[in-house]
């Protein structure tokens, strides 16, 4: 093998390790960014709630538990069925998809057994309408800003 | 209007002025706060080969119209009130008058994280198979029309609602969940139910039984991945001969029993549901009391989300007057009516397009063998029915 054959599989084997430590990089990225794109759930400041459980979570946003601990009316917020986030959110939080809850929630509302969420248009809306109503709980994505609302962990 | 119904009207205003003056004295903020208004407006198209079905539909149809808006008021945490105005037009079955859907007061005794138990007073939905309590709200059903096996449009107000009182509870273990729902009281029997009940428009007056119960259970695993339900119904009519009758004041009773399963995945649901449902007829004298039946229906349903816009079902829905006489032989021999009155097979191919979570545009189409299902109300006389047909429908619809 000549001196120059011999550089260019050195080479190469540079390049698949700088080819690997690229890809694991940019694994990490995509790991760390969907892990900072998560949803979480919001709630109205002075509610006071220990964290739900992933049933307590489901319970409150198919309607069915009506009210916090303190008595207070769970006043529920959610973004379109189609919106990337509320997808999201109920397949990975709840545990549900989304058409799902809306056989649920139409049901309720059409045979007269209970009351939906209230649909806010945008995560904007969504937070500004968590901050001022009493009982409310929402979700937004995670990183996102949260001055006037408190978050609410899922176990 | 029955004084019992009367009773139930005046008992529900006294308990709705209570509890909105109770709630506007312990609460200085405003008491609709917590009101919500929710409606749907449907228009369907129908054109059949032969029958009629939703009007005049052998010349195309335009006489399915649905328009509903309901409103739902939480005045304390465990009560609420909430009614649902409704005008249907459906050929010569419904003209479009409008009525009350459904008008009850709820209270929840409990209302925790993994068990409800609550009380419905007033004009309660029944509780029957998958689709029966939101029957009239386009989006919710799987198709333009509903298997008409289980759900036959030509007799629905009998299915539809109770007058009464209705106690329910849920409960979850773990992925499981259990919601219970019975209903007690009179059910709604439309003046012109004896055409469909009795075979011919009567002289005298078909009335509803005051004590009817609708059960159902419902088992639930995993949020609704796997869905299990069970529905018993106890009903009865009372028929009132006039002066100068063909019958003596009868009695019609009966019971169905519906098994409802249902698999869902993310993008796609299989559905099936049976039902068994005698009929006794007493006390008329023949040849009415002659015509008990085994009423036997079931559909196997597949349905295939697509995308978020495009939705397709298929389905297969088969009904029959008699259990042990599914061709029809034995009542056509009796009746001297054709045999395919007594059954219909219908496949059904629909597509569904959600132009928004509101707006949806539908069309479906329908091989039918049999003429059960059809009203006798829009194709008169009987025998002239033909058993190989078709229906094509388009249904457009908005919801709020």
């Amino acid at each position: 093998m000549t001196h120059s054959e011999l550089r260019e599989q050195f080479v190469s084997i540079r390049d698949v390790r700088r080819g690997l430590i690229v890809l694991l990089l940019s694994m990490a990225c995509v790991f760390f960014a969907s892990h900072t794109s998560a949803e979480q759930i919001i709630i109205n400041q002075r509610v006071d709630s220990a964290p739900l459980t992933r049933s307590s979570a489901r319970a409150i946003f198919s309607m069915r538990l009506t009210h916090w601990p303190n008595g207070t009316l769970i006043r529920v917020f959610v973004l379109d069925d189609r919106h990337p986030l509320h997808r999201s959110f109920t397949k990975k939080v709840l545990g549900v998809f989304p058409y799902q809850l809306r056989k649920v929630w139409d049901r309720r509302i059409y045979s007269g057994i209970g009351q939906a969420p209230v649909r806010v248009a945008s995560i904007e809306e969504m937070l500004q309408r968590v901050a001022s109503t009493p009982g409310a709980i929402g979700y937004i994505n995670d990183g996102g800003v949260t001055t006037d609302v408190s978050l609410l962990s899922v176990d | 209007m029955s004084a019992c119904s009367a009773l139930i009207r005046s008992y529900l205003l006294l308990c709705v002025m209570h509890s909105v003056s109770v709630a506007a004295s312990e609460t200085s903020s405003n008491p609709f706060e917590n009101l919500t208004i929710h409606g749907f407006l449907t228009q369907a198209y129908v054109n059949t080969s032969e029958n009629n079905w939703f009007g005049d539909s052998v010349d195309g149809s335009l006489a399915f119209t649905e328009l509903g808006v309901n409103a739902s008021l939480q005045l304390q945490p465990n009560l609420r009130i909430a009614a649902q105005g409704l005008s249907r037009r459906a050929g010569k079955l419904d003209n479009g008058s409008p009525r009350l859907d459904y008008g009850l007061l709820d209270y929840q005794f409990i209302n925790g994280v993994d068990k409800q138990l609550g009380i419905r007073i007033g004009r309660i939905k029944n509780p029957l198979g998958f689709y029966n309590d939101t029957r009239d709200v386009a989006s919710t059903r799987p198709t333009i029309f509903l298997p008409q096996s289980i759900y036959p449009d030509r007799i629905r107000n009998l299915q539809l609602s109770s007058d009464g009182f209705g106690l329910y509870a849920n409960y979850e273990f773990g992925k499981n969940a259990l919601f219970m729902e019975m209903n007690i009281g009179r059910i709604r029997v439309d003046e012109e139910s004896d055409l469909d009940f009795l075979g011919f428009d009567a002289p005298g007056v078909l009335h509803g039984k005051n004590l009817n119960i609708a059960a159902r259970i419902m088992y639930e695993y995993d949020a609704g991945r796997i869905r299990l339900g069970l529905t018993g119904i106890d009903f009865g009519m009372r028929y009132d001969a006039a002066p100068a009758d063909f019958f003596a004041s009868g009695r019609i009773s009966g019971n169905s029993w519906i098994v409802s399963a249902e698999y869902n995945s993310e993008f796609w649901s299989l559905t099936s549901e049976y039902m068994y449902q005698p009929v006794e007829f007493s006390q008329f004298g023949l040849p009415l009391d002659a015509n008990d039946a085994k009423n036997e229906g079931y559909y196997l349903q597949g349905q295939y989300r697509i995308s978020d816009s495009w939705t397709l079902v298929l389905r297969y829905d088969a009904s029959f007057q008699n259990s042990n006489d599914r061709d029809g032989n034995a009542r056509a021999a009796v009746t001297g009516l054709p045999e395919q009155v007594f059954f219909s097979k219908d496949t059904t191919l629909g597509i569904r397009w959600d132009i928004s979570s509101q707006l949806t545009v539908r069309g479906d189409y329908h091989y039918v063998d049999g003429s059960f299902w059809i009203a006798a109300r829009e194709n008169q006389p009987l025998t002239n029915t033909e058993r190989y047909w078709n229906i094509f429908s388009l249904l457009i619809s908005y919801n709020f």
